[in-house]
């Protein structure tokens, strides 16, 4: 088990990173899911441990999402200062003033950061659907049961997110 | 333009695998330190092994009997009586009591072929040479 954890919690780290902009938020989703995931399945074969805690990541990162959609629509609430970035559902939120202007971006010699920047940008659902198909190597079939989603979903993000990130590489090239 | 589209997924997983890795080779020694504590912490809450099976079913039902056990004093109450009542009973029968059904020692001695009376030790000759005086004495006022 521990080099099971040893093995995925560096990329779940950089996956909650990207989702929530947050290093302390991602590490609580890390660490939650690591500790559920061995409170609950640690008895399950070891082959399942992988889809089960992309499973239980991705779900944490949709439950801080939600909370945050919520925090967001009492602040407007209250404050009456709202904007369409808060009344946007959480698929669709993207927190872009947290981030560097792109040409600052691509002013990195950093491949990582420079990507993990473009990546960030995008919608949380085509993040979830690029990183888990092309970073984690999972099916469609797969991707669709983590995100609990159907698998025209799955497509459609995939396609979605793919066709973003060319059209925000093309803007740099 | 499907082999143009298809290229374009393509180039763009295999910049996102890149590009991804890249990123977590380069996280910085604090968030490395920090994951490492946080999986530490949460290995400590790893459950422990189960025991066999059989030896869980042993468990469960000394578990299952011990509970019975516990919550019925009328139940500890009558072992406690059915060993007493045991005990007793063998004790007075080993100590106080003669085997039951030992048939008498004259009927024994009747009964015995002459042979196997005359090998047992203790047997005065003097009486078998007047056994049939004792015989006679015996029709007479016995």
């Amino acid at each position: 088990m521990e080099r099971f954890l040893q093995s995925v919690e560096r990329r779940a780290f950089v996956t909650a990173r990207m989702a929530t902009h947050d290093d302390e938020e991602a590490l609580d989703i890390v660490q939650d899911s690591l500790l559920k995931l061995i409170k609950k399945y640690s008895n399950r074969p070891e082959q399942e441990w992988g889809p089960l805690f992309n499973s239980i990541l991705h779900s944490r990162i949709n439950d801080w999402y939600r909370r945050r959609m919520v925090r967001n629509r009492w602040r407007v609430f209250w404050r009456g200062d709202g904007d369409d970035e808060a009344a946007a559902g959480p698929e669709e939120w993207v927190a872009q003033t947290l981030f560097p202007e792109p040409d600052q971006q691509m002013d990195s010699d950093i491949l990582g950061e420079r990507l993990t920047g473009l990546i960030s940008q995008l919608p949380l659902r085509q993040q979830q659907a690029l990183m888990l198909r092309a970073w984690e190597g999972y099916s469609i079939e797969e991707t669709a049961d983590i995100m609990s989603c159907s698998i025209g979903s799955v497509k459609t993000h995939f396609a979605r997110a793919v066709s973003n990130l060319r059209a925000k590489l093309g803007e740099y090239r | 333009m499907n082999n143009e589209h298809e290229h374009g997924h393509v180039d763009v997983e295999q910049w996102v695998r890149q590009g991804l890795d890249t990123s977590v080779e380069q996280l910085e020694p604090g968030i490395l330190a920090r994951l490492q504590l946080g999986r530490e912490q949460a290995l400590k809450a790893l459950p422990e092994p189960e025991p066999e099976p059989g030896r869980q079913e042993a468990t469960a039902a000394a578990g299952r009997w011990g509970v019975f056990w516990r919550s019925h004093a009328w139940m500890r109450a009558g072992w406690v009586l059915v060993v007493l009542i045991s005990a007793t009973l063998w004790l007075d029968r080993v100590f106080f009591m003669s085997p039951p059904n030992a048939p008498p020692v004259s009927l024994m001695v009747e009964d015995m072929p002459i042979e196997l009376f005359m090998s047992r030790e203790g047997v005065e000759l003097e009486l078998l040479d007047n056994l049939d005086m004792y015989e006679w004495l015996a029709a007479e006022y016995g």
